[in-house]
């Protein structure tokens, strides 16, 4: 109990001689951008003391630092909450949708634990110094229509992404030690509103996550009409436990827009959230739960800061410099590979670096969507990976949110896997074979997938929507995509691809797609595959032929965003490498490049970069024949 | 005039006519002792009335040339005429020759006319010879500019004229069942289609198997419209049109073909003539063809495969394979009989690989089409006449139905043809005019923009007064204040023909359904002269104002309840030069400079269609501009100035959360010739406040200006009248720093508009 400090026992002190009077809210205990353990207990404190207010008999609240360490775990009440993921579009049982998380293998009592980390780890994985988003946040931009209420718009920006930071993916941190993020999250990205972002000066810290009663859905909103507030449970309970660490209002998702929609933080009457006061320091009305690979029980524990070392996220020295990259990730991959394995047509190091490098170079004169004050450039992830889909680099510019550590990781191994002609065999091998059937229906060509068309994930994407074309109602299914039955928890391959491994939780696997044994086969898409823009096959040249030799990809920002930065980034790199080519013996240097338009899907959008995309020129056609 | 209280009540016109002929014979019947023998005409330019007979005789009166003097006796030269009413007042005039041989006095009616036939009142000579003062007239009021007095200068007789007729000779004229068809009656032939000449279609002639005071005017216009324009619009993020169409705005370039048939159809009861008539009924059907051609998929329906040529390809390939789902292929076109290239990934064994080749370019389709027709009510309105209320035919009428309204001069704040009941009228010689009035907004039609009558009324009411006062604050200027009051209570979503939903807007926080607003509006208008207030100026103004104030229940980009607090302010000076009038524009509509606080203080209209700045020649008011990656709303509507970034003038609501307008303009019209006239203008914008754009689009802009919209246009009228006028206009917008932030680009630096539209009018 060495959190407990002098501060603290005289504040416990405090309190015993002045019992009837309220505390103010949580005070910080430092000013270290950190979570520190007594502030980690005075937030929980705070939940705690909130939902007994509300009569809440049950409640669990996770509280992580910004790359997902979890701090806290805590319960309230003897008999923990029982799960059930719904959607509330589907009666019966589908993929993950109207399952009982306590019934799953390895879960039983540890399923209102896992949500709690999950919505926590998601309102700190999507949240920056410039933008706070919520779990409420995530569920409004990951839904068929964008906004979820107006029949014949597109997807929401992020349409998919709940299938990330998978606990079964190679690249995401495993063990219930603090240590480098970015952590996995037991349940991938919450859609679930009770998870909110936390800050210390305009810092961001950490998260919280909360799950309430009984019986708790982990769901999604599918009302998101603003004028009908929702008034969530567990929404009121996190909110109200963020006191003394809420963002600044102008930060907050409800303050920032995508392609002029305004995005959602929270749906709870302001004047239900309780006051911002706390009665005491330290939580005793519950207990501290362990969970393996997350949270050893014994207490609230302080986090890392992020951008030190022990973080995991770090600023990078040499060709990067200015820029923050993975000191080591995973270990059995490098961040910079020889190209043995691919002989003379795989990415050298410098390379790698160079398409980097030119990549955080658009994304630092890039506007930014997403975050707030105006005028910010957009904060991103690259990264590279080679065609089998080993992550040979990432980079990030400083503030890019942590969920584009694994998302970049999904997206670049989606472009390069959709992309050769080896795709539909390994789809079938994964057991994706009924959707290679159907792609090949909807192209029209028994060789779909197997030709060698160039797939971005924008592509991939718009053939994985539960409408094609994307959220024109009474259109048929895309052929990735489910159809009518189709739900955030029922989304067609990206979810089919890693549903076994879901649903037997098997946390240490070194990859995520399994066959019809359980046994993991390793077909390039270890931490699973994604569905929303930002990742580019990259295509090099030689004797006249065409390879495919890798991808890049950004996340981080809005979607158009990703897109941009990767897409111009590759070009970019390419003309740098081509106007200076590596002093080596090779005769005619090709460098990497993107492919050739004629092998793009004919019909389906590749890219598309946003509106008035530059800080610094008024260029609106950056992307235009590239 | 003792005659006048009368006429109180028409409905006994006709009586009183009668008895207004009683009562102009019985002077005659007073005087029937000097009931006058003849009448005479001074020819002279100015003769002498005496006392006596007698050259020598004192002067009485003199009266100038045209005049026409009752004779009651004659000694040889000597003529005794009446003086004036008096008894016994009377004068004698000398008949005198002229040069050339004519008279001084011209016998007029000749004698032994029969009196009672003679229509008028009888002539004194001295009313004649009056003060000069036109009686009645207040000094201040009488029309500027010298009068002179009418003078009749009539041939001089030649003999040969005919007399009147005798009144014991046998009638020559035949009585004629219908005053209306004299001249058919006469053996002249107008045929139905020939609208110049008398023609019971026209209105002209009654019906005279409806009744003899009831008329039909049947009306047609024919307008054809070919427009070609460069719009910004977005590229749809699922289907490209082109494999090149890598950015968020896709090729401006569009062009729209329309054509619409009007049929105007009305009967009146009345007299059209000489009083307001009783009643009107009219219906307007409209049948109208459009078609549009963009670059872009997405833009014309929401279904981008809805797109000309990719129409098919929805529906080709489905295939129910795939556990009960549906699946459809869609056939990349180019695709077939394409050999794949040789793409292999760098670790297969290179030896599988075959040569690339050139790069092969698939078939492009480069646009997108959309044909669409209506047919609907422009028109359907009963007026009925209420009452008379002064012998100048002052008047009150209600008018119930779909109607056309506007309620200031240039049609700034509400120019709808929308349902509703309408009471109004005019007073003190239609010096004072007044509306009183509710409107129901009808659901117009997407693509042609006409009344859809087949869908239920809008829950949108107008209640409005206005009065105009004519000649306030100067003469030949009129002014109007107004209060209209605005209120919307639709709740429910609703998609537009193409399938995008249009209510509420896309935008912002936008809740399921739209919620309620309800705005008074205040207003003064005015029209006219200045010349009483700077005669040698010559000016012309029009101006109006506006103050906005209600509540928005819950404003879309605000993402809250709202109260609207919003100014407008339009004015144009002019002044003609001869053929050529000079215009200078300003207009201010309010902005919001904060739109996530709670007060809304952009200013909007209700139905805005704008007859100011160029009107519809210029391309800021003619294009609507979508506000791409901003929402699913536009900059600016279509016919319309203001920047209020709705989802549609036709079909949206009102929205005060909007960056406002500055407008600066000069502008001239050109009467090249009386068939042709050209229309030039040059109007500066700028948005008042930029902050909502910089919120939706999460973007700063680096100044407020939109850019310089320069237009000009003809009008070309062949046959010097309406029933053929030919438009053509053609106008650019060069982007200033604002609107290039927001659009930027080469393409979008410089937009065109340009349209050629003909009306034909029968």
């Amino acid at each position: 109990m060495t959190r407990l400090r002098l501060p603290a026992l005289f504040l416990l002190v405090l309190c015993a001689l002045c019992a009837p009077l309220a505390f103010a809210a949580c005070g910080v205990h430092d000013t270290l951008p950190r979570l520190h353990a007594e502030e980690v207990d005075c937030i929980v404190q705070q939940a705690v003391e909130v939902s007994t207010r509300k009569g809440v008999t049950a409640m669990t609240v996770a509280v992580t630092d910004r790359v997902g360490n979890v701090l806290g775990l805590y319960q309230l009440g003897a008999t923990p909450s029982r799960v059930r993921i719904r959607s509330g579009l589907l009666s019966a049982v589908r993929a993950l949708d109207n399952v009982v998380l306590n019934d799953l293998p390895i879960v039983g009592d540890s399923a209102a634990p896992r949500a709690a980390i999950a919505k926590a780890i998601t309102a700190a994985y999507f949240s920056s110094a410039g933008n706070a988003f919520s779990t409420r946040t995530a569920g409004f931009i990951v839904q068929r229509h964008f906004p979820p209420l107006f029949p014949n718009t597109p997807g929401g920006p992020l349409f998919g992404v709940q299938f990330s930071q998978l606990a079964c993916g190679d690249f995401v941190q495993k063990g219930a030690a603090i240590g480098p993020g970015s952590r996995a999250s037991p349940l991938g990205a919450a859609a679930d509103p009770g998870g909110f972002p936390l800050y210390k000066s305009g810092q961001m810290v950490g998260a919280i996550g909360v799950v309430a009663g009984a019986n708790s859905i982990y769901g999604i909103d599918l009302d998101t009409n603003p004028v009908a507030l929702d008034n969530d449970l567990e929404e009121i309970i996190a909110q109200s436990a963020t006191a003394g660490f809420r963002p600044k209002l102008g930060i907050r998702a409800d303050r920032i827009t995508a392609g002029g929609i305004t995005l959602r933080y929270t749906d709870s009457d302001g004047r239900l959230l309780t006051p911002d006061t706390v009665t005491g320091a330290v939580p005793t009305a519950g207990v501290w739960v362990p969970l393996t690979n997350y949270f050893p029980g014994t207490g609230a524990r302080t986090g890392v800061q992020y951008g030190q070392a022990e973080s995991g996220f770090q600023p990078a020295t040499g060709t990067l410099e200015g820029y923050f990259s993975l000191p080591r990730r995973p270990p059995r991959e490098s961040v910079f590979p020889s190209t043995a394995s691919q002989g003379a047509l795989g990415l050298t190091q410098r390379e790698v670096e160079t398409l980097l490098k030119q990549t955080l170079d658009v994304a630092r004169v890039t506007r930014s969507q997403i975050r707030r004050p105006l005028g910010e450039y957009a904060q991103v992830t690259a990264t590279v990976v080679d065609a089998s889909g080993n992550v040979l680099g990432q980079a990030r510019t400083p503030d890019a949110l942590i969920d584009s550590s694994d998302v970049t990781i999904q997206k670049a191994r989606t472009a390069v896997f959709f992309s050769r002609p080896t795709a539909a065999d390994r789809l079938t091998l994964a057991g994706g074979g009924s959707y290679v059937t159907s792609a090949q229906t909807f192209f029209g060509r028994s060789d779909a997938f197997r030709n060698g068309r160039a797939f971005s994930t924008r592509a991939v994407g718009s053939i994985h929507r539960p409408n094609f074309p994307d959220g024109i109602d009474g259109k048929p299914r895309g052929p990735l995509s489910r159809g009518a039955d189709w739900s955030p928890f029922n989304v067609g391959l990206e979810l089919d691809l890693v549903l076994r491994n879901l649903q037997i939780l098997r946390e240490t696997p070194s990859t995520c797609t399994l066959n019809s044994s359980n046994v993991g086969v390793n077909i390039g898409l270890a931490n699973g595959m994604t569905i929303f823009p930002g990742g580019f096959p990259i295509y090099r040249e030689m004797n006249g032929s065409l390879y495919i030799i890798g991808a890049i990809s950004a996340s981080g920002d809005g979607s158009d965003q990703s897109d941009l930065i990767a897409f111009v980034g590759l070009q970019r790199a390419t003309e740098a490498l081509a106007a200076a080519p590596p002093p080596t013996l090779m005769v005619a240097y090709k460098p990497p490049r993107h492919p050739p338009s004629s092998i793009r899907v004919s019909g389906l959008k590749y890219v598309q970069c946003p509106q008035s995309p530059f800080l610094d020129s008024t260029v609106q056609d950056p992307c235009a024949g590239l | 005039m003792p005659h006048a209280k009368l006429f109180d009540n028409p409905r006994s016109s006709r009586f009183l006519l009668r008895c207004l002929l009683c009562l102009s014979l019985l002077p005659l019947v007073l005087e029937a002792a000097l009931a006058p023998i003849m009448t005479v005409q001074v020819a002279a330019p100015r003769v002498r009335l005496l006392r006596t007979p007698n050259d020598k005789a004192g002067v009485v009166a003199e009266v100038d040339r045209g005049r026409l003097l009752d004779v009651l006796s004659r000694q040889g030269d000597w003529y005794l005429v009446r003086l004036s009413n008096l008894p016994g007042a009377t004068a004698w005039v000398k008949q005198s020759s002229l040069a050339h041989g004519d008279s001084a006095l011209i016998p007029f009616v000749a004698p032994g006319t029969a009196i009672g036939a003679r229509r008028g009142p009888v002539r004194y000579a001295e009313d004649e010879i009056g003060s000069g003062q036109e009686p009645g007239k207040m000094p201040g009021l009488a029309r500027p500019g010298p009068r002179g007095r009418p003078v009749v200068t009539l041939p001089p007789a030649t003999g040969l004229e005919l007399s009147a007729p005798a009144p014991n000779l046998p009638r020559e004229s035949l009585p004629l069942p219908d005053r209306w068809r004299i001249m058919q009656s006469l053996g002249f032939k107008f045929p139905w289609y020939d609208p110049y000449n008398q023609n019971v279609l026209k209105g002209d002639i009654p019906v005279r198997e409806l009744g003899d005071d009831i008329f039909i005017n049947v009306g047609a216009v024919v307008d054809g419209l070919a427009e070609f324009r460069e719009v910004p619009i977005p590229v749809n993020p699922t289907i490209a049109l082109r494999d090149t169409a890598s950015d968020a705005f896709g090729d401006p370039t569009q062009n729209l073909q329309a054509a619409t048939v009007l049929l105007n159809l009305s009967l009146t009861k009345g007299n059209t003539t000489y009083m307001p008539p009783e009643l009107e009924l009219r219906l307007a059907p409209v049948f109208n063809y459009n078609r549009a051609e963009v670059r872009e998929a997405g833009v014309l329906r929401a279904d981008p495969l809805a797109c000309g040529d990719y129409d098919q390809l929805g529906d080709v390939f489905t295939s129910a394979s795939d556990a009960g789902n549906p699946v459809v292929g869609i056939d990349v076109p180019g695709d077939d009989g394409l050999d794949l290239l040789p793409v292999v990934p760098a670790e297969d064994p290179v030896s599988d690989l075959e040569p690339t080749g050139p790069f092969e370019v698939y078939r492009q389709r480069d646009h997108c089409t959309r044909h669409d027709s209506f047919a609907g009510i422009q028109e359907f309105f009963l007026d009925y006449h209420l009452r008379d209320v002064s012998p100048r035919y002052d008047f009150d009428s209600i008018r119930v139905g779909i109607q056309p309204y506007t309620n200031d001069f240039r049609g700034f704040l509400f120019q709808d043809l929308a349902f509703g009941v309408r009471l109004f009228g005019n007073r003190d010689n239609n010096h004072w005019q007044y509306n009183l009035a509710w409107f129901r907004r009808i659901e117009k039609d997407t693509n042609s923009g006409l009344n859809d009558i087949t869908r239920a009324l809008r829950e949108d009411d107008t209640f409005l007064f206005n009065v105009y006062r004519q000649d306030f604050p100067l003469v030949g200027f009129t002014s109007e204040l107004s209060v209209a009051h605005n209120r919307n209570g639709e709740d429910q979503q609703y998609q537009d023909t193409n399938d995008f939903v249009i209510r509420p807007a896309i935008v912002g926080s936008a809740a399921q359904d739209p919620e309620p607003y309800q705005v008074t509006y205040l207003g003064y208008s005015g029209d006219g002269h200045l010349r009483a207030l700077w005669p040698a100026g010559r000016l012309n103004l029009t101006t109006s104002t506006y103050v906005a104030l209600g509540s928005h229940d819950f404003n879309p980009i605000a993402g809250d309840h709202q109260n609207i607090r919003a100014f407008f302010h339009a004015s144009e000076l002019s002044r003609d030069f001869n053929w050529i009038r000079l215009r200078g524009s300003v207009l201010y509509a309010s902005g919001d400079s904060d739109p996530l606080d709670e007060d809304a203080t952009g200013f909007d209209a209700i139905f805005e269609n704008p007859l100011f700045a160029g009107a519809d020649t210029s391309y800021w008011v003619r294009q609507g501009i979508p506000l791409v990656g901003g929402g699913g709303i536009a900059l600016s509507g279509r016919n319309g100035v203001l920047a209020n970034l709705r989802s549609s003038k036709e079909q949206g609501q009102s929205n005060f959360v909007n960056p406002g307008l500055f407008l600066l303009g000069v502008g001239g019209d050109f009467d090249i010739a009386p068939q042709l006239r050209l229309i030039a203008n040059v109007n500066h914008l700028r948005f008042a406040e930029t902050e909502t754009l910089e919120f939706l689009r999460a973007q700063t802009l680096r100044d407020n200006e939109i850019g310089f919209d320069l237009s000009a246009g003809v009008q070309w009228r062949p046959y010097f009248n309406q029933n053929m006028v030919i438009n053509a206009s053609g106008a650019v917008l060069l982007a200033g720093r604002g609107l290039r932030d927001l659009y930027g680009g080469q393409r979008h630096n410089t937009l065109y508009s340009t349209f050629i539209n003909a009306l034909f009018t029968f």
